[in-house]
């Protein structure tokens, strides 16, 4: 809650003082705010404003901690990142930063809602802002076309949760998910109920962008500003899987029978549709779109399996290793490509010669991406699969290893691009800021070598 | 009284709705959907939900029937824009509207009908004041975050359609 008031606050006075025109000072206190922040959200207590008795219908539990610092912690590096988008021209940034701090207050309100209220509304306040963030490029026809996409996309996804929040409170007469949770054992042949959680899944992996819902991702992420991009797919995936996992994995987790199946199904379709459409694309934008896409699937098998307390810190884990891979590979191409948004394969070719570290870190982080060992990925991946093995969900592992097979062809490819071939280089500048890729970079291998480390670091939070 | 009044708003709204579809004028169908609203909001203020009444015709019959309207002004539809095969439309669209109709039909003509429960009945549960009072106390916090995410599509649309330097506007 304090966290939540001290971010919505944050855009306020960011607002203000992009109003009298102290831009410099904007883009500074953003970070250092967002920072703030996570100092907050880590060491205070989130309910000292609340009176006594009070309800706030959000609950900040040892998880919805986890996936908030998670959180925060990747957004001070982007909105760091930022500063390459908010100098050019026709971009505000004080609105740019505002906009962008108050959809982390949907996505922390995401991470700890107990109410349908409260996760309707960070749905919508997440979802917004991310609609104008997808367009702020104003000049540029593509990034148009990624915001007025989503908007549409995400208005028929807020419909179908909306009407599955109807039908559950149809059902059972209650909003509150742990009174659904609890009357929902007794309601098995309840139609309404089944068709509640239907669509009230349905919509949320449409918001995780989870085949067969995943058609707005990859033209919405290859249209956005490559770093609106990496936002999409590191702090909003982490949300919205915070959600779902509160829902699916918390909540209504002993109500398996109803949902089960689809989740299944769906991280089957996610996998397979991720990661063969990726092979074939030729914008490094789009290919991260779809291998996002199979990242889904990856993340579901957290849904999935039995132990649901124990898979908490594995996902926590695999959000980790993918989100700072992803950003690590941005951080070198932002510098690599400046002037341009949309990022060809082609274009990386023979940039080890002009920037070996940058190139270097950037194979690192594809690398991890894969799930090769040595790397934070391998270990991510194992602690999705261990699980299901256990489980005895050997169909799903076979599609899982046979799919990261797939996903390691199309990884190595810009590693190629990059390293082996003859070409001359055509990127702009190397890399800016060599010691935060490095950092990065460092980052990556650490966990990798010792994933002991961040498990302990992440069991403190 | 009430009754006849219940028929009366009944009957308004099914013509209303019925005039939706069949006049060849989109403009007239946006101004007969807007009286069907009016109706509905009658229908709300019999039910003893005049909050739900105000808001479905400021939201309704205000701003997003006004939307439509400028909409289908500014598109400027024409009556032949329709190309296609108007037997096979009429045929699925007719199909699929009376499979719908009659399975609703019969569904409510076999329901129980529901009887008000007497014990737990409040008139004053749909009163202004009553929301107010629920919203300003046990929902105040998710009342009180509503107001960034308007302040958020504000910003966001001003952002977006402010004019730039050089910038052409129609």
């Amino acid at each position: 809650m304090l966290t939540i008031t001290f971010l919505s606050l944050l855009g306020l006075v960011l607002l203000f003082l992009g109003f009298a025109g102290k831009v410099g000072l904007v883009k500074n206190l953003a970070a250092l705010g967002v920072l703030a922040s996570l100092g907050i959200l880590l060491f205070a207590n989130q309910d000292a404003l609340v009176p006594a008795g009070m309800e706030t219908q959000l609950l900040f539990d040892a998880n919805s901690l986890k996936f908030s610092a998670l959180i925060l912690g990747f957004s001070v590096c982007i909105v760091m990142m930022s500063r390459s988008l908010v100098k050019k021209e026709n971009v505000q940034a004080a609105e740019f930063l505002s906009v962008m701090i108050f959809s982390l207050v949907g996505a922390l309100m995401l991470t700890a809602f107990t109410h349908m209220i409260t996760l309707f509304v960070g749905l919508e306040i997440l979802g917004i802002s991310l609609y104008i963030l997808a367009g702020t490029l104003k000049d540029s026809p593509s990034s148009n076309e990624a915001a007025l996409k989503y908007l549409l996309m995400g208005a028929f996804a807020t419909c179908l949760v909306l009407f599955g929040m109807a039908m559950l409170y149809g059902a059972t007469g209650s909003l509150d998910f742990k009174e659904i949770a609890a009357v929902g054992n007794q309601s098995v042949d309840s139609v309404l109920f089944k068709l509640g959680i239907f669509f009230l899944l349905i919509g949320v992996l449409f918001k995780v962008s989870a085949a067969p819902f995943h058609f707005w991702s990859p033209d919405v992420y290859e249209g956005s500003p490559s770093i609106v991009m990496l936002y999409m797919s590191v702090v909003v995936k982490i949300a919205s899987f915070a959600a779902l996992f509160r829902i699916f994995g918390g909540y209504f987790h002993h109500l398996s029978y109803f949902w089960w199946g689809i989740v299944y199904y769906g991280c089957i379709a996610s996998l397979l549709v991720g990661n063969l459409l990726a092979l074939v694309q030729k914008s490094i934008k789009r290919q991260l779109a779809f291998s996002s896409i199979s990242h889904t699937g990856y993340l579901l098998f957290a849904i999935l399996v039995v132990n649901n307390e124990a898979i908490a810190g594995g996902l926590v884990f695999y959000l980790f290793a993918y989100g700072s891979a992803l950003l690590v590979a941005f951080s070198v191409m932002n510098s690599w490509f400046e002037s341009s948004e949309n990022y060809q394969l082609d274009q990386l070719k023979g940039a080890a010669k002009a920037d070996p570290v940058g190139a270097t870190v950037l194979a690192l982080s594809f690398l991890s991406m894969a799930g090769i060992p040595l790397t934070g990925g391998f270990f991510a991946k194992i602690s999705m699969f261990a699980p299901a093995m256990g489980d005895g969900l050997y169909h799903l592992l076979i599609v899982g290893i046979v799919s990261s097979v797939i996903g390691a062809a199309y990884y190595f490819k810009p590693i190629m691009n990059v390293w082996f071939s003859t070409e001359e280089a055509t990127i702009e500048n190397a890399t800016d800021m060599k010691w935060v890729a490095m950092v990065g970079g460092l980052v990556i291998l650490i966990t990798g070598l010792f994933p002991d480390t961040l498990t302990s670091i992440l069991a403190m939070i | 009284m009430v009754q006849n009044l219940f028929y009366f708003l009944s009957f308004l709204a099914v013509l209303s709705a019925l005039m939706v579809i069949l006049s060849k004028n989109p403009i007239h169908s946006v101004l007969y959907l807007i009286l069907t609203f009016f109706t509905l909001s009658g229908h709300y203020i019999l039910l003893n939900a005049q909050f739900l009444s105000i808001v479905n015709l400021i939201v309704y019959a205000g701003a997003i029937m006004v939307l439509f309207l400028f909409t289908i002004m500014f598109l400027n539809l024409k009556d032949d824009s329709f190309t296609g095969s108007r037997l096979f439309f009429h045929l699925g669209s007719g199909l699929v509207v009376f499979t719908l109709a009659g399975l609703i039909i019969l569904k409510v003509a076999t329901a129980p009908i529901a009887v008000a429960d007497d014990a737990h009945f409040d008139s004053q549960i749909g009163m202004v004041e009553n929301l107010g009072k629920v919203l300003y106390s046990k929902f105040l916090v998710p009342f009180e975050l509503v107001s960034v995410l308007f302040l958020s599509a504000m910003v966001g649309a001003v952002m977006l359609g402010r004019r730039e330097k050089g910038e052409k506007n129609f």
